[in-house]
Parts: structure tokens; C-alpha cells; sequence
């Protein structure tokens, strides 16, 4: 079952996507793929908080209570990218390492349904990069669409 | 809460003016290095194809 996402509004170029959160207040929030400097494809994924002077805060811990939602908002983006650059690399990592371990608890729980689809791999802090396990500790993941169809 | 700009107005102008705000922040600036030096650091498996 599909879970419930904010309404989005992107760049043409599907790099900036921007939404409301609405929980105790109303937050305006934004999900940009910034380029990795020396990759042609691969683009490092944050999503924060737009503040009154109208740039993206990373680092804002809204307790907006409706984190699912926003996370399988910024997630609805994913295939959106996907769409647009076919072959690129996504890296994600928290803004904190307890954010970090969140996201790996959330990968874990979905890694059944995510790997049909995608390859999903872990930066170890020693920059070792492997296929995912849910029991290792990250730094960052990594996300490509899965093209070939062995699982 | 303030917001920050209408929603339901929101174009590709004012979309591009909060994204290169956020490109002069000190905090930005900090993340993209940072991710930039790590990736100049590891080596990616032949399964995932970037380059």
C-alpha cells in the first residue's frame, strides 16, 4: 500500500522539489540533488527546512510530527529522479549519525521490496563501499535503479 | 508558523533564488566539500556504474 506523500512542486530540471509539512505547523521544506564533483552521474540527496531568509537548512530538527510522511515524500522523489537520469548514483546520508541509523533502519525494513528494484549499498567510514547489511554500520548509502533483471 | 513564500506560487524563478541562497550558506558549502572529499576517497564497486 502506497503510503500518503505531501503535494510536490519540482524544477524543470528535477533537481529541486519543494513542499509543505503539515503537523503542528506548517514547514515549508525542499529535496535537492546536488552533483558530486568527478562523477558525470551521481548526486548527493538532502532535504531540510526553509528558513525566513530563504535558503535550505539542513540541520533543522522540525518535530513536525509527521515524519513518515515527509520521508516517503522526499523517498516519491527517488523514482521522479530516476525518470529523469536513468543511470545516475544517489547518495544520502543523515544529518546527524543518529539520523544516519535511522535511514538504515528504514532501508532495512523496506530492503525486500527496495532490491527488486534498486541496488542499495552502505559507505563504511573506512570508505569501503558494500551491498547493504542491516546490521553493519554506515556513514552514507548509495541508491542506483536496478536495470538488469537478476535479483 | 511564517511561510515563506506561496506555495501554490511557487515557479522555477523563486525555486532557483532558495536553491543559490542555500549555495552561499556556510553549512551547505561544508556538506558538498565534505561529500566531494569523500568521494575522491572510495572506490565503487563495478556493479554501480557513475562515471
Amino acid at each position: 500500500m502506497e503510503k500518503p506523500i505531501y503535494n510536490l512542486k519540482s524544477s524543470a530540471d528535477k533537481l529541486r522539489f519543494f513542499f509543505e509539512s503539515v503537523g503542528t505547523n506548517t514547514i515549508q521544506k525542499a529535496i535537492i540533488y546536488t552533483p558530486i564533483e568527478g562523477y558525470k552521474s551521481a548526486f548527493e540527496l538532502s532535504f531540510g527546512d526553509i528558513t525566513d531568509d530563504g535558503f535550505i537548512d539542513f540541520m533543522n530538527e522540525s518535530n513536525n510530527q509527521d515524519f513518515e510522511k515527509v520521508l516517503a515524500t522526499v523517498i516519491s522523489t527517488i523514482s521522479v529522479f530516476f525518470e529523469k537520469y536513468p543511470h545516475s548514483l544517489i547518495y544520502f546520508r543523515g544529518s546527524t549519525p543518529a539520523r544516519t541509523r535511522l535511514y538504515r533502519a528504514i532501508i532495512a525494513k523496506q530492503m525486500q521490496e527496495l532490491k527488486l528494484s534498486h541496488l542499495i549499498y552502505g559507505l563504511k567510514n573506512d570508505g569501503l563501499v558494500e551491498e547493504f547489511e542491516k546490521k553493519h554500520t554506515y556513514i552514507g548509502y548509495l541508491i542506483q535503479k536496478r536495470y538488469e533483471k537478476e535479483v | 508558523m511564517k511561510k515563506k513564500f506561496d506555495f501554490n506560487n511557487l515557479d522555477e524563478k523563486l525555486m532557483n533564488e532558495i536553491y543559490q541562497k542555500t549555495l552561499k550558506t556556510p553549512q551547505y558549502q561544508e556538506k558538498i566539500q565534505e561529500t566531494n572529499r569523500l568521494f575522491k576517497n572510495i572506490q565503487l564497486p563495478a556493479t554501480l556504474i557513475v562515471k
